[in-house]
C-alpha cells in the first residue's frame, strides 16, 4: 500500500501550474543548429521558446548523427548559474535537451538568479516562490522536447536533481527517471543539520525571517519529492550517500513505478559509470 | 583516458622567451590600479559565529569585481587567512565554513562570474577561447589578475596576518591557486590545488572530450587555420609555465579517472612545481571530484591548519 504524503493544497497548486503550461502548447519554438558545438557524433542546436508569463527560455538540444528517433534524456537544470552543453558520450547515444531555467545564464533576460539566493527567492508564500516558475519551465521544455520527431518518447528519461522527480511526476507518461540529489527532500528538517549551501540558505532565511517559519515549511512541502512520489510511474534509479538513505527510501517506497536506490561510493568515476550504464541499458542506447 | 600511465606523460607546453616580461608588464599594469575596496556587510549570510561582507575591488583594466569576505566574530589578534578561488562553471562559494574555522576568508569572483559580469561576460562555454588568438586581449589575462588582486586584498586587510595567508581551490580554482602561489611567491604561506585545470591545455584537449577543454576542440574544428596561433597564445597562459616559481608548501590532489582535467596534466604540473615541500594525492577511481568524496577535504583542512595556525 503506497503512502499518500500530499500536503494540503498540493493538487490544486500544481494543477494551476499545469494549466498555465498547457496554455503555451503550440507556441513558437525556434530550433537552430549551433555549428560550433556540433561534432562528429552529434548535432547541437539552440532551442528558444517561451515559458509561463511570456518568459524567454533557452535550452541546448543535441541529436546523434544518423537516423532517429533516438532514446532521449531530458536534463533538468542543476543548482547554479551555468548549464553545460550535454556531455560527449550522452549526446552520442541520446537526443538530449539541457534546459536553462529562468534566471540561469542564457535564460537570464530580465532576471538573473543569485547563488546563494535562488533557493529562498520569493519565500515565504507558495504563489510567489520562484521555484513554481522553475518547475513550469521544466514542464514547458519537456513538452517542446518530446514533440520533436528526433525523440523517442517511449525511451525518455528525466535526469537530474529534484526537478527530474517533479517533472516525472507531473508528466507521468515519463518512462524512466534518474535522480542523483534531492535538495527539497525534507529540506526544513535537514537544513539545521548543515552549514553547507544551498540548504544553508534556508538557515539564513530562517534566522532573518523567524516569523515566516510556518509559511516557509508549508511552501517547501509542496516541492518535496516525497509528495510527488505516488505520481511517478517511471522506472527509476535514485543515487544517494549512505547518510541520505533515511530520506530517499520513503520516496522509493511511495513511488507508483519500480525503482531502486544505489549508494554512491564517493569515487566519482565509479558513481558516474553506474548511472550512465543504467541509462544506456534501460533506454536501450 | 588515453594514457595508461599518467605519470609518464610529457607536456608539450613551450615557455615563450618573453613569458616573464609579459607577466611582469601585466602585473605592473594591474598594480597601478588601486584596489579601492568597497566593503558592505551582508546580514543575511552572517551567523552568530561569522560576519559576512560583500566586497568590490578594482583590478586589471580598472574593472570592478566582487568577492565574499567572511571572518570569525570572536577573533583576537591578526588572523590567519585563506583565499578560495573558484571553478570554471560554479559560482564562488560562501566562505562561511572556512571562517568558522578561525580564518579570515575571501572567496573570489573574477570577471565574468555573477556579480562581476556587468562589463566582461565571456560565458560558459566561452571563457576558455575568448579572444584566444590575441595574447593581450585573451579573456584570462584580466581573470588571472583578479585572482592575484584578491590575494593582495586579503593579505592587506587590517585584521589579517600577512605572513599567514594560504590559497586553495579545485579545477579552475586549482589552476588559480597555482597561479597566485607563483605570482605571489614568498607571500603565499601554503597552497592546496585540486584537479588543476589550464595545465598543458592543448594536450588536455586531445586527452578528453569533456568541457571546458572541449571548447578548444570546438574552436579548432570551426577555425582550423587558427590552431597554431591559439597554441602560441595559450603558452603564455598555461599554468604549467608558472609553477617553477612556487616556493611554498603545497599539496595537489588528482583523480586518476578525471575526464575533465586529465590526470596526465596534473602529474606533469605537479612535477614542474618549484617548491621542494610538495605532495601529490592521487585518488583511484575518482574523476573530477579528485578525492573530495573520500575525505580529501579533511586533508586540506589539516594541511592548512598546520601551516597557518602552528
Amino acid at each position: 500500500m503506497k503512502t499518500n504524503n500530499e500536503p494540503i493544497g498540493f493538487t490544486a497548486y500544481w494543477q494551476e501550474v499545469l494549466d498555465e503550461v498547457s496554455a503555451l502548447s503550440g507556441g513558437p519554438v525556434e530550433i537552430e543548429e549551433l555549428p560550433i558545438r556540433s561534432n562528429e557524433t552529434s548535432i547541437a542546436h539552440t532551442a528558444r521558446f517561451e515559458g509561463i508569463g511570456g518568459y524567454p527560455l533557452f535550452a541546448y538540444f543535441t541529436v546523434p548523427r544518423g537516423d532517429g528517433p533516438f532514446p532521449a534524456l531530458f536534463q533538468t537544470p542543476g543548482y547554479g548559474s551555468v548549464v553545460g552543453v550535454p556531455a560527449y558520450r550522452r549526446r552520442s547515444w541520446f537526443a538530449v535537451m539541457a534546459l536553462c531555467h529562468r534566471g540561469q545564464r542564457l535564460s537570464d533576460s530580465g532576471y538573473s538568479a543569485a547563488y546563494p539566493g535562488l533557493l529562498t527567492d520569493g519565500l515565504p508564500h507558495a504563489d510567489f516562490y520562484r521555484w513554481r516558475d522553475v518547475v513550469a519551465d521544466c514542464l514547458r521544455a519537456m513538452d517542446v522536447f518530446t514533440a520533436r520527431p528526433e525523440v523517442d518518447a517511449t525511451r525518455l528519461a528525466a535526469v537530474g536533481m529534484d526537478l527530474a522527480a517533479i517533472a516525472a511526476a507531473l508528466r507521468p507518461e515519463t518512462p524512466f527517471m534518474l535522480v542523483t540529489s534531492m535538495t527539497f527532500r525534507a529540506a526544513v528538517d535537514r537544513a539545521p543539520r548543515t552549514q553547507a549551501y544551498p540548504l544553508q540558505e534556508l538557515n539564513d532565511y530562517g534566522r532573518t525571517h523567524p516569523r515566516d517559519a510556518e509559511t516557509v515549511a508549508a511552501t517547501l512541502s509542496l516541492f518535496d519529492p516525497l509528495a510527488f512520489a505516488p505520481r511517478i510511474t517511471a522506472r527509476s534509479l535514485l543515487t544517494c550517500n549512505s547518510g541520505e538513505f533515511e530520506y530517499v527510501e520513503p520516496v522509493i517506497d511511495a513511488m507508483a513505478g519500480e525503482g531502486r536506490i544505489e549508494f554512491r561510493t564517493g569515487r566519482g568515476f565509479l558513481d558516474h559509470q553506474l548511472e550512465e550504464r543504467w541509462l544506456e541499458q534501460e533506454l536501450g542506447a | 583516458m588515453s594514457s595508461s600511465s599518467p605519470e609518464s606523460f610529457v607536456s608539450s607546453v613551450v615557455k615563450p622567451h618573453d613569458f616573464d616580461a609579459f607577466w611582469e608588464e601585466t602585473l605592473a599594469a594591474t598594480e597601478s590600479v588601486p584596489l579601492d575596496p568597497r566593503i558592505e556587510p551582508v546580514e543575511m549570510r552572517s551567523t552568530p559565529q561569522v560576519e559576512v561582507f560583500e566586497v568590490h575591488y578594482r583590478s586589471y583594466g580598472g574593472l570592478e569585481v566582487a568577492c565574499w569576505y567572511a571572518r570569525p566574530r570572536e577573533a583576537s589578534g591578526p588572523l590567519p587567512a585563506v583565499l578560495s578561488v573558484p571553478g570554471y562553471v560554479g559560482e564562488p562559494p560562501m566562505p562561511t565554513e572556512i571562517a568558522a574555522q578561525g580564518y579570515a576568508a575571501i572567496s573570489a569572483a573574477p570577471r565574468g562570474k555573477l556579480r562581476s559580469n556587468r562589463v566582461f561576460n565571456a560565458g560558459y562555454p566561452g571563457l576558455l577561447v575568448h579572444n584566444v588568438t590575441d595574447r593581450d586581449a585573451y579573456g584570462y589575462r584580466g581573470f588571472y589578475m583578479d585572482a592575484v588582486r584578491a590575494f593582495d586584498l586579503l593579505a592587506g586587510l587590517d585584521e589579517v596576518d600577512p605572513e599567514r595567508v594560504a590559497v586553495r581551490g579545485s579545477s579552475q580554482g586549482g589552476a588559480l591557486t597555482l597561479l597566485v602561489s607563483s605570482l605571489r611567491a614568498g607571500r603565499v604561506r601554503a597552497a592546496s590545488a585540486g584537479a588543476p585545470y589550464l595545465c598543458s591545455m592543448m594536450d588536455a584537449a586531445k586527452l578528453t572530450r569533456s568541457y571546458p577543454y572541449e571548447e578548444i576542440n570546438d574552436y579548432t574544428r570551426m577555425y582550423p587555420g587558427r590552431r597554431q596561433a591559439m597554441t602560441e597564445i595559450l603558452d603564455y597562459y598555461d599554468i604549467h609555465n608558472f609553477v617553477d616559481k612556487i616556493a611554498c608548501p603545497i599539496i595537489v590532489n588528482v583523480g586518476l579517472k578525471d575526464d575533465v582535467c586529465p590526470p596526465e596534466t596534473g602529474f606533469a604540473v605537479f612535477g614542474a612545481i618549484g617548491s621542494s615541500d610538495k605532495r601529490l594525492y592521487p585518488y583511484e577511481d575518482c574523476a573530477h571530484d579528485a578525492g573530495s568524496g573520500v575525505g580529501h577535504g579533511a586533508v586540506i583542512d589539516e594541511f592548512l591548519a598546520g601551516h597557518l595556525k602552528a
